[in-house]
This record gives C-alpha cells, structure tokens and sequence, in this order.
C-alpha cells in the first residue's frame, strides 16, 4: 500500500461499511432518546441522577396532575351541592355568564335546572345547533318588536301581532298625508324583515292604538337579534320571550337573553364533560398521586383520598403528605411552600395553585406521590423505565453525537476519494455514473422511497404511539406494554436508516464523481433535450424560427391575460425584456452588416465588419461578407499589381524600342538627303520613314494605353469650356481634314457649356476622336460635330462617313488593338478609340459608339459641371 | 564655329547627330557616357551639350548636375523617356531643353540652334529703345517695325496673326478665350464663331514654334483658351 492508502478501495469499503454503523447508531440514539422524554431532559443536564422522582420529568408529571385536579376541584364547586354531582341546581343564566358561578337560586329572572342545560347541549351537540345568531332571520315565525310611549318593548310573533292587527284589538296609525302604505303593506314588510327600529315610524305610520283607541305603541319592527329554539322553559316562566315581555329586568333584552343562554349551554355542556372526566381518574386506589385541597374559609376538604377528607384532622393529613416519596405543600404565602422536589419554580407553581383553583386566598393544597409505587399507574411505568435505561441515557447521547460528527466527517473523506483511486490520478466512473444524471437520481429516490411508503404506513401505527407518549397528558394512559413498541420502532427506524444510507451514498456519491468528472450536466437528459431543440431550432428554416419565436411570444401574453398569476406576469416581463434585447441586437447587427456592406461597395475591401457580439443568423451573414470583402481585396490587389507590372513592362520596353527606333529614323533621314535619283530607291525610303514613324506612334500609344487602363495616371481637375475646347480642337485638326478634303460641319450652342474635367486628358479624347475621323473617313465627305445639352449632361458627337466597311461591332472598336480590318494597312496604332473611350470614363464621362452601315458616330457625354473651382 | 558636345552610349546616334550639325557648321565633340562627357569638357571649352539619360557609368541627370556647378552653357537633354516626370526633372536639374527619342533630327538642329542663339546674344539684344517691343524667350515682336523675331531670326505673319500674337504678347500669361481674341481683333461680336481663331493659332505656332505640337510660347489652355508662356 502505497502513500495514497486513503484513496484506496480497500480504505473506501472500510469508510462505507463504517458510516454505514455510525448513521445507525445515529439513527437509533436519537430514536431511543426521543422515546423517553425523561432520559434526554436528564442526560443534557450534569450528572444524570438515580431516581425519576429527582427528573425533572416527574416534576413536570406531578405538575401536570396537579394542574388538572385544580381545575376539577374548581368545577366540583360549580357542580356539586355537599361533595355531590347535583343535576337539580339552580342555573342562574347572568350569573353564570357573567361570574362563572352556580349559586343554586335564580336571581336574574333566567334561570335553568343544570340537568336541563346539559341535556340541552348534548343535544347540540349530537343534532347540530338550531338557532340563529346574527341574521335575525329567524327559523320559526318572525319576532315584531313594539315600543311602548314609556321606552319599554314588547315582542309579539308575526302570527300573534297579525291576529291582533285583524281582530282590530291593534291598529296602525297611519301618516296622515296618506304617503304611507296600507296596513296590510305595512305586515308585510314586518314579516319580511324590512323593517329595522327607527325607520318606518316617519315614512309608513305614526304607531299603534289599541281597541279603544289608545295609543299602544309608538314604534314597531322586525326582530333582527339573536334567537334561540327553546327546547325547555326558563324556571318561573314559559319561554325567554315571556320573560323579556313581563321580567322589567329582562325588558327589551331578548336579544342578549339568547346570547347568554346560548354561550352558557356550550360552556356548561364543556365543564360537565370535563369535570366527569376527571371526576373518574386519579380515583383512590387507581394512581400513586394524592391530593388535597382545603378551603380554609369554609372549610371544605376536597381529596382523592378519604382518609384526608376530615378537616379537623388537617394538620395530621399534611404531615402524611411530607411522608410521601415526593410532596408538595402549597399555601397563598411562599413562605408556607414546602416541597422535596428537586429544582422547581416555587413561585410558578403557587401561582397556578391561586389562579386554577377556587379562590386565591385563604387555601391549602398538597399532592404527593407514594414513591414506592404500590400502584402500577403511569408513575411507576416512567419509574421502572428510568430505572431501566436511565444511568445509559448520558451515554447514548454522546454515543450519537459522536457517531454523527464521525459520520459527517467520513462523507467529506468520501466526498474527497470519490472517483480517485490510489493507483493512479485518473478520475474513475462506474457503470452507473455513466447512466444518464436524472435516469440515475429517478432510480435511486425511487429504490428508496418505495420500500419506505410500503413499510412506513405499517410503521407510522407504532410509531404515533410512541410519539403520543411523548405529550403530556395521554403519557400515563399509553405508557403500558410502551418498552415493547419502543423496541420495535427502534429496530425498524434502524433499519430504515441503514437503508436509507445504503441509497445516499450510491447517490451522493455518484453525484459527487460526475461532478468531479464533469458529466453532471454533460450527461444529463435534460441537456439531450436542450441540444436537440436547438439543433432543430438552428436547422430550421429563418421564417419558421420567426413563427415559432411570435407564436411563444404571443402565447405567454395570452396566458398572462388568462391566468394573471404572478409567475406568468414576471414571466412575460422576462419574454418582452428578451425580445427587446433580442431586436436591439439584431438592429445593430444589421446596422453593422449595411455599414460593412456600404463601405465595401464603395471600394473599402479591406473593411471587417465585426462579428463580435452578433447573433448565430448575423454572425454567418457578416463572416460571410467579411471573406467576400477578403476576396474582392485579394483580387483587386492582384489584378492592380499584375496592371502595375504590364504598365512596367511596357515602359521599360518601349524605351528600349526607342534607342534603335531614332537611330532608324535618323538615318532614314540622312538616306532621304542623299538625293537619289532612281524613283525604286526613293520609294524604299518613304516605305522605310513611314513604317518607322508608325513604330513611333505605336510605341508611344501602347505605353499611355496602358497606363490609363491601369489607372496610373492623376488627373487634374478644371471648368473646361467645351464649346472652346471643340473650337479648339476643330482649328489643330483643320489641316489634316483640308488635305483629306473632309468639310466639318459645326453645331455649337451659343453660350458657354462648362465641365469638370482634365483640359490635357480630354484634348486626348478629343484628338484622338478626330484623329479617327480625319484617318478613316471617306473623302470627300463632311465630319458633324455637334454639342448640345440637356438638362444636367453635355453631349458632344462626331459623325462621318467611314471609307472602308465596317464589318465588326462598336464594342470591339474600343477594344484595345482593334481595328477595321482594312485599316490596319494605314497609320495609327489600334488604340486611339480605346485611350478615349478610357480616359473619357476615368473622368466620369460617357463614351459611345454608334455605327450604322458606314455611318459612324462617336458621343461623349459629360454632366454639366457646378461652376466650382 | 560654336563647338558642340554631343553625349550618347548608343555611336550611332551619335554619329547621326554629327551627320547633322556638321552639315550645319558646327564642331561636334564626341562622348560615350557621362564621365567621357565630363572628360572633355575639362579639357575643351564647349558652347552647348547634348546629352542622352539612360547612360553607363554617370547618367544624364547627375552629369548634367555636376556640369552646371562650373558652366552654365546651354543643355538639350536628349532622352526615350517621355514621361512628363522625367521632362521636369531633366528641366529642373538644370537642363535648357528636354527632346524626346526618337526624335526628328531637323528639329534637334532647330533646338540647338535657337539655344546657341540665345546663349551667344544674351546681353546684345537689350538696347531696345522702342518701347513697343515685347519679348518672351527668343521671341520678340516689334510693334514699330510691325516685325516678329524667334532667336534673332525674322518670322512672316500675315495681319491677323500678327494681331492675335502682338495681343498675346502684350499680356503675357494671360489667358484669352477664343471670343476674346474675336472680338478684340475683329471688333465684332463673337456669336456662332467656328474655328477661325484656333487655325490662326495653329498657324502662328507652326511659324514660331519648333515644334507645334509641343509649343514653348503659344500655349494652348484645352478648354479655356491661349496664351503666351511667361518665361
């Protein structure tokens, strides 16, 4: 074993296996302690003591048996008369509502047998209440409330109130402008309640009178107050109505006559409930715990003991208390308080004695427990319990926290080797890494949840128990035969964790090595999906992109409209702050591409448009553009340089032409001095001096022809007149058309007709167009030249009659070194129409050939020019 | 008997050139290339030098500058570069006159001739005590003597183109439009005008000019107009 032992498989299975046993006894400490509320209250506190009548738990048990009794003995004192359940006490309804006390007389008026008042609520209990208590709207006839003169009401019901209306022992007293309604009007809105106190005795009638004619009452209306079904009569009367009409206490209180007596049919059906309740446990003979509680004033003794039921004999029954294992006694003053509870509040626990029990002065309570348990009660089962397990407890707690703190620190060694072996550096996955992230993490919570939902509904019976048993009061009742399912949820909750480990750290782990690897997202079938829809999405056709991105657009706004759901709101805000992005960045990439687009077609190749920061679409367009604009630059470059070096080339020969070109002629000359007299000779030499001064021209014209197509020229810009210009012209080639016998025919407009252009370059055009005419055109014949102007263009045209057919198109006439054929014989290089038609372009003229059987006519066109310098 | 260099790598040129000035009087001295030319000019007193560019050794151009450190005698540089450039430069360096090969050998004469003429009247020519006389180069036109001279050498001109010139003359470097030498020489006005005045033009150079096609006095402004080259 080498220095990476910790990577090691060996070392790995040990750290699994062990973590494994730690998360158990994790698992199963904080169960076990759970179970025992006494334990770990004890363990997290010093040294644990020996007994449970020392925990604090039994503290809180004594507490809370003392706590009940207080409120039983409070409700005994309502109930019983003489230490006995009394079904037959007077209820006072206000007094009972108002001060909680049954004092066996009826004092207000409203007063029930306590047996019927329980009946009552039983009753409600099982069958569902049948009153009303807010809408007025009662369930049996309808309550008209009449007022008197005096201020005092009575309460009939519609039924009895209309008899009274139709026996004319009643009769409304009507408005007497007659606005009002009729009688029968008026009963019908008191039976529908439309009626409320105040508002009808203005509009509708003036009050009651009786059969004699007096006034009976002043007002009346619908009852609109709480109601109650009177199952059975208030003591003293017939119903609760009766007594708010009669009773002067009751007098106009129906209302809150029925609230009071509802409210106190609940609170005496709960109480009774209780108060049986505990009347039945903690009975002498059935619970270790005894109690007495002496009112010192009347000197009643309450017990669940009846050897402490004599009062004379109190003091002697305290002192049996202070004999028991564990005691308290509880008098107003705390300086009376006595206890051998360890730790209590003493202040706490008078207080609930004062403010649970009857009275807060003037008392004596004692409880204690026999705490050798001669009773097998709740008290002994939590005693054997911490006899049991209770010296362990401390140990346990740190037995978990201990096995936690390995077990978290052994996951971070895990987490570290996991994917690593100590053989090499390489990042190692297993087979189930490889499986694609949510198909693996699907399996693993579904291995593990299924056995735990199957499992866990049998367990959850036991366990609820359990958990009962931790809560206070059901602790005693469910403590019996508790050991044995404590047991059995602990191996269960064993096991379940053992498990549950087993399938974390298959899970943990992998998550952790396809981190590790990367693969977590990589591998994942949610990437597959995202890839294959933007595989399509990129794929697709622009117009279907456009559809499918308006039609999701379009969709999360309807369902905002439909919705309107917070999370579609943002959503949508989302979507239209995307789509804004979105167009921004397409505006300026198209802004770029046109920009790019712009500058390239005026001649900037070499401009990039950048591509950074463009959308996929754009970015190939630009890309696209950019290696167009490369290629064009490429070419350009080319074809300038390979212009470049013809020009050159051609310069560089022609000066060598030349040398020996004057020699020629110069000697040609010298010959044609010598004066010879044979014509043969004479002739020979003019061959000779004319072939030679051709070479000249040809020479010279082949260097410029080539230098203007290659642009190596500059040109100098001026107004040219070009009516002068022609006048010009006409006057250097007037010689050469004389000798041929050539008339020219001028049309020039009157006034001057400036262009922009180079005077030298177009006197070239020009000449050279001339040129063409006086050489090729026939004898004889008249050369028309005309200028005339439209608009924003001058056009000049010079037409003759050619000598010789021309058999080939005006095109191949500007061609460089293209003649009519016959032509070729005569002087003249080939290339005059070529250099004119190229010069006259280079300074943004038109330069046209028109031929028509022997008709040939030139034209140049030039804009008229804005008179600048 | 003016003595003249003539400078050329190519002998026969040369020995053309000699042909041709001797016929016409003058001594002709012979030299091969740039350093030859320097040579002989150190040990001769030459009156004009005619010297080719493209040389071995020491070229045309850079001869010529050493030449003008010491003499100021007249130079026709004699060159198959047509190149304006190359003309403004050979003028710049300090040249009288740039001819281009192949060159017509009647003309060279005539050049050298009109340049021996200037070099050797400098200075002769100024008692003018006529006011009405207007000079621009070698040419001169007397209005009193209603006569015109290139280089010494009487010109005939018929009245109208002595008009054009002597109007010419007396506003040098002034361009004038072809209506304005109508109407001033012809006192009319100049509507439907054709080519009178150009061919007027035209002749006149051929008369004064060595070579009309390239003229050093009547220049043509294409376009625009003529004038007199203010030298």
């Amino acid at each position: 074993m080498n220095h990476q032992w910790y990577k090691s498989t060996l070392a790995k299975s040990i750290l699994i296996v062990l973590e494994h046993i730690l998360l158990v006894i994790v698992v199963v400490s904080f169960l076990w302690m759970m179970s025992y509320p006494a334990l770990w209250r004890e363990a997290l506190v010093g040294e644990p003591v020996k007994a449970y009548e020392d925990t604090t738990s039994f503290n809180e048990q004594l507490r809370s048996c003392s706590y009940e009794m207080l409120n039983a003995i409070g409700m005994r004192e309502l109930f019983e008369t003489d230490g006995k359940y009394d079904p037959q006490k007077i209820v006072d309804i206000q007094t009972y509502y108002n001060e909680s006390k049954i004092d066996n007389e009826n004092v207000s008026g409203l007063a029930y047998r306590l047996e019927e008042l329980v009946e009552w609520g039983a009753e409600w209990h099982q069958n569902g209440e049948e009153s009303d208590a807010d809408t007025g709207k009662n369930f049996g006839d309808n309550i008209i409330v009449c007022k008197r003169p005096d201020n005092t009401y009575h309460y009939y019901y519609y039924k009895e109130f209309q008899e009274l209306i139709a026996s004319g022992e009643l009769k409304f007293v009507m408005e007497s402008d007659g606005q009002g309604g009729t009688g029968e009007s008026i009963l019908n809105d008191l039976r529908e309640g439309n009626f409320y106190e105040g508002n009808s005795s203005s509009t509708e009638f003036k009050g009651l009178q009786d059969a004699e004619g007096k006034i009976a009452y002043i007002d009346c209306w619908s009852y609109d107050g709480t109601w109650v079904e009177e199952k059975y009569k208030p003591m003293d009367a017939e119903s609760v109505m009766e007594l708010a009409n009669d009773n002067p206490e009751w007098n106009g209180r129906l209302s809150e006559a029925y609230q009071m007596l509802r409210d106190s049919i609940y609170r005496i059906n709960s109480e009774v409930g209780s108060y049986q309740n505990l009347e039945s446990f903690y009975l002498e003979g059935d619970t270790n715990f005894a109690y007495l509680y002496v009112d010192t004033d009347t000197k009643r003794v309450y017990s669940n003991r009846k050897e402490f039921k004599d009062y004379s004999e109190l003091e002697k029954d305290l002192d049996k208390f202070r004999k028991m294992g564990r005691y308290v006694v509880i008098m107003p003053e705390l300086a009376d308080f006595e206890t051998n509870l360890n730790d209590i509040e003493v202040a706490e626990w008078r207080d609930e004695v004062k403010y649970s029990g009857n009275k807060e002065t003037g008392f004596i309570y004692a409880a204690g427990v026999d705490t050798s348990y001669p009773i097998k009660d709740a008290f002994y089962s939590e005693s054997r319990l911490y006899e049991k397990y209770g010296s362990s407890a401390k140990e346990i707690v740190w037995l978990g926290i201990a096995a936690g703190v390995m077990a978290v620190f052994i996951i971070i060694w895990l987490t570290i080797v996991a994917g690593r072996s100590d053989r090499d550096d390489e990042l190692h996955l297993n087979a189930f890494d490889r499986w694609k992230t949510e198909l693996a993490a699907g399996c693993v919570v579904a291995v593990w949840i299924i056995p735990i939902l199957l499992f866990g509904t049998s367990v959850s019976y036991v366990s609820s128990k359990v958990y009962d048993a931790y809560g206070s009061v059901v602790t005693y009742s469910a403590g019996f035969g508790l050991a044995n399912q404590t047991i059995s949820y602990i191996v269960v909750g064993g096991i379940g964790a053992a498990y549950t480990c087993v399938m974390f750290l298959t899970g943990y782990l992998s998550l952790v090595r396809r981190i590790k690897a990367g693969e977590l997202w990589k591998n994942s079938i949610l990437r597959c999906v995202c890839g294959f829809v933007k595989e399509i999405f990129l794929n697709m056709h622009a117009v279907w992109k456009a559809v499918v991105i308006f039609g999701l657009f379009v969709l999360i706004h309807w369902l905002v409209l439909i919705s309107s759901s917070a999370i579609w709101v943002i959503i949508m805000l989302a979507a239209e702050f995307a789509a804004f992005v979105y167009l921004v960045k397409q505006a300026i990439g198209k802004h770029r591409i046109n920009m790019g687009v712009d500058k390239i077609a005026k001649g900037e190749v070499d401009y990039k448009i950048p591509v950074k920061g463009l959308g996929d679409d754009q970015r190939i367009i630009a890309e696209k553009i950019n290696s167009i604009g490369e290629g064009l630059d490429a070419a350009l470059e080319k074809s300038m340089k390979s212009e470049r070096l013809k020009t050159d080339l051609i310069t560089n020969v022609s000066h060598d032409i030349k040398t020996p070109l004057t020699s020629i002629i110069n000697y040609v000359e010298l010959l044609k001095q010598e004066n010879f007299e044979d014509p043969k000779i004479r002739r020979y030499i003019e061959v000779l001096e004319a072939k030679s001064q051709r070479l000249k021209t040809l020479t010279e014209d082949v260097v410029e022809a080539s230098k203007v197509s290659s642009g190596n020229i500059t040109l100098e810009y001026m107004n040219i007149n070009l009516v002068e210009m022609i006048q010009q012209t006409s006057g250097e080639f007037e010689e050469k058309f004389t000798a041929r016998n050539l008339k020219e025919v001028m049309s020039l407009p009157d006034r001057e007709v400036i262009i922009r252009a180079d005077g030298r370059r177009l006197w070239r055009v020009l000449a050279n167009i001339y040129n063409n005419a006086a050489k090729y055109a026939m004898e004889g014949t008249r050369v028309y030249a005309d200028l005339y102007t439209t608009g924003t263009t001058a056009i000049f045209s010079l037409k003759n009659i050619s000598d010789q057919p021309l058999n080939i198109s005006a095109d191949e006439l500007t061609e460089r070194f293209i003649r009519g054929d016959i032509s070729r014989s005569t002087e003249g290089s080939g290339l005059g129409l070529s250099i004119a038609k190229t010069l006259t372009e280079m300074q943004g003229g038109k330069f046209d050939l028109y031929l028509d059987g022997d008709l040939f006519r030139v034209t140049i066109t030039f804009p008229i020019g804005t008179g600048q310098n | 008997m003016s003595k003249i260099l003539v400078c050329d790598d190519d002998r026969e040129i040369v020995e053309a050139i000699d042909i041709y000035l001797s016929q016409e009087g003058y001594q002709v001295l012979k030299a091969y290339d740039g350093e030859e030319a320097l040579k002989v000019l150190k040990s001769e007193k030459v009156d004009l030098l005619v010297i080719d560019v493209m040389m071995p050794r020491l070229d045309g151009i850079r001869a010529t500058l050493k030449i003008r450190e010491e003499n100021n005698m007249p130079i026709i540089i004699l060159s198959a570069k047509s190149e304006d450039a190359d003309k403004i430069l050979g003028l710049n360096v300090g040249a009288d006159d740039y001819v281009t090969k192949p060159f017509n050998p009647l003309e060279l004469v005539a050049r050298v001739k009109s340049q021996l003429r200037r070099y050797t009247q400098l200075g002769s020519t100024v008692d003018h005590t006529s006011q009405a006389v207007y000079e621009v180069g070698g040419l001169s036109i007397n209005d009193d003597l209603k006569e015109v001279t290139v280089d010494g050498e009487p010109v005939k001109l018929t009245p109208i183109e002595y008009n054009i010139l002597l109007l010419l003359m007396k506003n040098q470097g002034k361009v004038f439009s072809i209506d304005q030498i109508y109407e001033s020489i012809w006192n009319e006005d100049a509507i439907g005008v054709d080519n009178t005045v150009a061919v007027h033009i035209r002749h006149i150079r051929e008369k004064i000019e060595i070579n009309p096609k390239e003229p050093r006095y009547l220049k043509v402004v294409w376009g625009v107009g003529y004038k007199i080259e203010k030298l």
